[in-house]
């Protein structure tokens, strides 16, 4: 089976198969060869020429977390199933603009109007959640098309909270 | 006297509640547990004897409900109550109810928590007992206009603190008279909220400081100690990240005077049981004094590391009247402890993470110890602190303790959600930090996180792991051999089940 996985920008293309109880790997052009790689719920330990690599890796269903110490990675995961499935439903990859609510929480203030052309880190609004209010900034320069929430209002994760046309600030 | 095994209600949750019933279990005492509907799961729900739940996830429908938590107490018959830190630990009406229920409240009593909780009466109190001040507002202030004349007197920069304060909340930091009718606001609202109290007072901001506070303890047959400092300076928005023991930044005689000074204090407050005097200290190794927590804090293991000490241990024997199991010469500091707050948080932009944890590995081995209540498949409520795990470690020396510290905390797996590891894991190898001579500026000034990305090596790995969990994950369950299965038909299934 093919997956696409997909670390910021960059994607790689990765073969999985198993054969005779082993399990073979082509990564992008590289030759196949089997890889010696055990899961233990969800630890992982992969040994390749006597190296360690340690990880913790969760997926769930497109999105997968590998953690180490360094910090998680946060990669997406497609199989070629599912690749062609959504082409033929004509879902986009396409990154996303607007601004949605990482957790849940509570919108203590809207700073930002609608219309606003704004830039990159430029504050939105004020989002109060585990007794701390953060401050949301647009995460690209902008133009605001709608602000979907008003003042007071709880939201869940994933919400829309703020739509936004990209494009450069005016100078 | 013979031993008599008391059933104790902690009125906490997390990792805290876990302590206070572990310590209760060494003892032989009985730990009676409450929670919200939001912690059903939660451990200490599970290791507690008796639990009670006390109402919805918010914690002023729950954990902050003293109504509640008292009939909670009486229903489960408790002898006496351990607050933990946070929540109802320094509200005094709770102090007073409890007593009044004739039960033991285990914590400081109720007027030397109203008289310390008053951030500017415990200001006066402290002036009185000749702890030297930084300067700032006598009054409490709601008014804005007033308080923008005081601020003018005491002079910039300016530190607005809430009244009711704790945990950096309500607290702004003003740099100059443009701002600060806006932060001023901010810091009511926030306050407001937080405790039900929006005053504030003002405080001279000393531009440079180390915070380090000394831990007492006291018993009613008037016995005083202190178990020396800690030094909190690793601080962001005002909130501790990493705590040490003993502080790398002070002179023995200095320690010996700051200490010193707390137990006299102490002393003439009457106070008992356990309580830190928070200091200010600058460049010269001046003191002042900024506030006293009347509970137990969250970094008390760096001075149980070094002391040897059991802190709740000795809590909850001064709150049956027994006498502390030390006195001052037994206490000394012996080699260097750290501690490590993780937090389920982005580490760049410090935002909290809700969400579940899908894999957990505590680090083990000499001179480490874990304090946490989570475990694999434990999803973080979003009505509490961001604090998953305290993870600290003990040295013969500062050296030994940083390259423990780093061990573990490259051994600490947790995965599933944000957490400031990859932060901690830099600040151990920040020079400034490593020298031991840092200050409440150094993240932010000396220490910046940087995210550093991963290697293409790492990556790669990283994919393969991945690309092969998933693959294990779509045959898993699959009858192997069988004709019958195909992936576009069960793909076409699972579409359709949307």
């Amino acid at each position: 089976m093919i997956f696409f996985l997909r670390y910021g920008e960059a994607e790689h293309t990765v073969r999985v198969e198993s054969r005779n109880q082993q399990t073979m790997v082509k990564f992008d052009d590289e030759p196949e060869r089997p890889v010696d790689l055990q899961y233990f719920g969800n630890d992982c330990t992969y040994l390749e020429d006597g190296n360690v690599f340690f990880a913790n890796v969760s997926v769930n269903k497109n999105e997968a977390t590998v953690w180490r110490p360094e910090g998680m990675l946060n990669l997406n995961v497609e199989s070629e199933y599912r690749r062609i499935v959504g082409m033929l439903r004509g879902q986009d990859m396409a990154s996303e603009n607007n601004v949605y609510a990482k957790m849940p929480g509570k919108i203590v203030k809207i700073v930002a109007k609608n219309g606003d052309q704004l830039e990159k880190g430029a504050p939105l609004l004020v989002m109060e959640a585990m007794k701390m209010e953060n401050e949301i900034r647009a995460t690209a320069a902008g133009k605001i098309t709608n602000i979907c929430v008003k003042e007071g209002q709880a939201v869940e994760t994933g919400a829309l909270l703020i739509e936004l046309e990209l494009g450069e600030a005016a100078e | 006297m013979a031993f008599t095994p008391r059933r104790i209600l902690i009125a906490n949750r997390g990792e805290i509640a876990l302590r206070v019933i572990r310590a209760c279990r060494e003892m032989g005492h009985i730990p009676l547990a409450i929670y919200s509907t939001a912690d059903r799961l939660s451990r200490h729900v599970s290791k507690a004897d008796q639990a009670y739940c006390v109402g919805e996830g918010p914690s002023v429908h729950s954990y902050l409900d003293v109504q509640k938590v008292m009939k909670a107490a009486k229903e489960m018959r408790a002898d006496a109550i351990h607050p933990g830190y946070g929540f109802l630990s320094e509200k005094a009406d709770f102090a007073k109810a409890v007593t009044d229920a004739g039960m033991a409240f285990v914590g400081p009593n109720a007027e030397s928590i109203a008289s310390m909780g008053d951030k500017v009466m415990a200001r006066k109190t402290m002036e009185r007992v000749g702890l030297p001040l930084v300067p700032g507002t006598k009054e409490a202030l709601t008014d804005e206009n007033e308080a923008f004349r005081q601020a003018k007197d005491i002079g910039y920069p300016i530190m607005i603190k809430a009244l009711a304060g704790g945990g950096g909340r309500g607290m702004r930091l003003v740099p100059n008279e443009g701002e600060f009718l806006n932060l001023f606001r901010r810091a009511h609202s926030e306050a407001s909220k937080a405790f039900g109290d929006g005053r504030l007072y003002l405080e001279r901001y000393i531009t440079s400081p180390h915070h380090i506070e000394v831990q007492v303890i006291a018993d009613k047959f008037g016995n005083v100690c202190h178990l020396f400092e800690r030094e909190c300076s690793v601080q962001r928005r005002h909130q501790k990240v990493i705590e040490e023991s003993p502080s790398p930044f002070i002179t023995e005689a200095s320690r010996k005077k700051l200490c010193d000074a707390a137990v006299m204090a102490v002393k003439q407050l009457g106070y008992i049981n356990a309580g830190t005097i928070e200091f200010l200290m600058d460049e010269n190794q001046d003191f002042y004094f900024m506030e006293m927590n009347t509970r137990l804090q969250v970094e008390h293991p760096v001075t149980e590391w070094v002391t040897g000490q059991d802190l709740v241990r000795e809590q909850l024997r001064v709150a049956f009247g027994e006498r502390l199991s030390f006195s001052q010469e037994d206490l000394k500091q012996r080699g260097h402890s750290l501690e490590f707050r993780i937090c389920a948080e982005d580490p760049e932009k410090f935002l909290p993470q809700a969400g579940r944890i899908n894999g957990v590995t505590m680090p083990h081995g000499i001179g480490v110890r874990v304090d946490t209540h989570i475990y694999r498949g434990y999803e973080i409520p979003v009505f509490y602190d961001s604090m998953i795990a305290k993870v600290s470690v003990w040295g013969r020396n500062r050296e030994e303790a940083i390259q423990r510290g780093r061990a573990a905390l490259n051994d600490t797996v947790l995965n599933g959600i944000k957490t400031n590891i990859p932060l901690l894991l830099q600040l151990l190898d920040n020079k400034k930090f490593q020298s031991g001579d840092y200050t409440t500026r150094l993240i932010g000034e000396d220490f910046h996180y940087k995210d550093k990305g991963a290697t293409q090596e790492e990556l790669r790995m990283a994919m393969i792991a991945t690309a092969v969990s998933a693959y294990q994950k779509e045959y898993k369950g699959v009858a192997w051999g069988s004709d019958e299965h195909s992936r576009w038909r069960g793909l076409g299934r699972e579409e359709a089940l949307r």
